[in-house]
């Protein structure tokens, strides 16, 4: 089966048999500003990595339990970097605010 | 010296990182082949190790132990390489007791290794067709002599392994955490009685912090609790708890956000911050020791030692207590001296 028929459910060549409706238009258009798109795609990139994990081979034999678990130290010292991340940027939003007020006086 | 401290947490983090990182884990046993043996039957069995070193070791000798008076030693032991050991066991023809199957420990000893135990490594079953030429006896072979482990490393512990060194990262979260929502709890009543705004904003600054401190120890505790309990959430009782303290917390933010009076909002914030740590001391201390929980040195047993926390392990631990909880604290300060401008800017114009 060819690839391209699967894409075509999708994307129409011909928008005339469909009129004025563009599903990809209505598909994308409620996230208008980039900021959620970016927010919406990592959301979904999160979650089908979640999904994976979710479905991982028998214990035992999966990534995470081989060498004694090690990456299971290795994934909590990433959550932890990635807090102190979060409030780095929590901070940065911060003073930008007070800057721009500053510069606005 | 103003930022002795600051230095301090540093130099305890790199410590903490490096020792608690790279000082290995105590030889232990992963798992055998035999789950089941029967009484007057000979059991074969292939361990095998962590971090052992059965080939090099001049005497390896094992024992399957059901009690402190009852157990039998290996027959025959044989080592495959370094991490696997074939162990031959003859069982005496019956059980001690009057139970039918009595689960038994493996205890394996080494002059390099010290000794290593996989608890219920075997269950022996009473077997009726008895074997009248087997002299075997349960009380022959003592576990005895054992040779000791003088080594630096951490317990192996059979589900945790290597995430045992996640006690110094997951733990010091909720330790810094009380000590930070301690101190935010004290400018709330230094702000009550003396009405100072700095007061208010430390209070409050602290109060973020112990927040963020929170989230990535329940953050932590789930990536650990997902390989070790087998879900990142199990509805413990701690895991809940903790959870509704964070809630609690939270709340805070919401209700001084409800004020549009910065005043009313400060004082009323304040009796919520201290009347939020009166809650979380029975929520993390006094209800998860009345119930069973998944946690150590819960359900009734207050504190946690022996294997969990070793003597060895307690010179990471508390070094990572004390680093992790002063790192808290520099953050809460950046934030609180961050406000206090913002404060004093705004008062100006």
């Amino acid at each position: 089966m060819s690839p391209f028929l699967e894409y075509s459910f999708i994307l129409p060549r011909d928008s005339a048999s469909l009129g004025n409706f563009n599903p990809i238009k209505v598909m994308v258009n409620p996230i208008k500003n980039n900021r959620s798109r970016l927010l919406f795609t990592l959301l979904f990139v999160l979650m089908s990595v979640a999904e994976s994990w979710a479905q991982a081979p028998a214990p035992e034999a999966d990534f995470m339990r081989s060498t004694g678990k090690i990456y299971v130290v290795v994934a909590v010292l990433v959550a932890i970097f990635v807090g102190i991340l979060a409030f780095l940027v929590y901070l940065e939003r911060k003073v930008t605010k007070l800057e721009t007020q500053i510069n606005d006086h | 010296m103003k930022h002795w401290w600051k230095i301090l947490s540093a130099m305890l983090l790199l410590y903490v990182l490096t020792i608690g990182l790279l000082a290995p884990l105590a030889p232990g046993i992963t798992l055998t082949d035999t789950t089941d043996a029967r009484t007057g039957r000979t059991v074969k069995m292939v361990v095998t190790g962590y971090n052992s070193s059965y080939r090099s070791a001049q005497e390896v000798r094992a024992w399957l132990e059901l009690d402190s008076t009852h157990a039998v030693c290996a027959t025959a032991v044989e080592a495959l390489n370094e991490q696997q050991l074939e162990l031959a066991f003859q069982l005496p023809n019956t059980l001690p007791g009057d139970k039918n199957i009595v689960p038994a420990t493996l205890i394996l000893n080494n002059e390099l290794d010290g000794s290593s135990v996989l608890p219920d490594a075997v269950f022996v079953k009473r077997d009726s067709l008895i074997d009248s030429t087997n002299v075997a006896s349960w009380t022959a072979c003592a576990v005895a002599g054992l040779y000791p482990n003088e080594r630096y490393d951490f317990p192996f512990r059979n589900i945790l392994a290597e995430t045992i060194r996640n006690l110094y990262f997951h733990v010091p979260m909720w330790f810094g955490m009380i000590f930070i929502f301690t101190a935010s709890m004290i400018f709330s009543v230094r702000h009550l009685r003396g009405g100072k705004a700095l007061d208010d904003i430390r209070a409050r600054t602290f109060a973020t912090v112990g927040i963020l401190y929170g989230l990535m120890g329940i953050v932590t505790g789930g990536i650990w609790a997902q390989y070790t309990w087998g879900s990142f959430w199990s509805f413990d009782v701690k895991q809940n708890m903790s959870a509704i303290a964070l809630l609690i917390y939270m709340a805070y933010f919401v209700l001084r956000g409800s004020f549009e009076d910065a005043d009313k909002s400060a004082r009323i914030g304040a009796v919520f911050n201290i009347f939020a740590f009166a809650a979380m001391i029975p929520l993390l201390f006094i209800i998860p020791r009345m119930t069973a929980s998944l946690h150590p040195g819960n359900g009734g047993n207050p504190g946690f030692g022996g294997e969990d926390l070793d003597n060895t392990m307690r010179t990471v631990f508390y070094p990572a207590v004390i680093g992790w909880t002063l790192l808290g604290f520099w953050i809460s300060q950046l934030l609180y001296r961050f406000e206090k401008v913002q404060q004093q800017l705004l008062d100006r114009f």
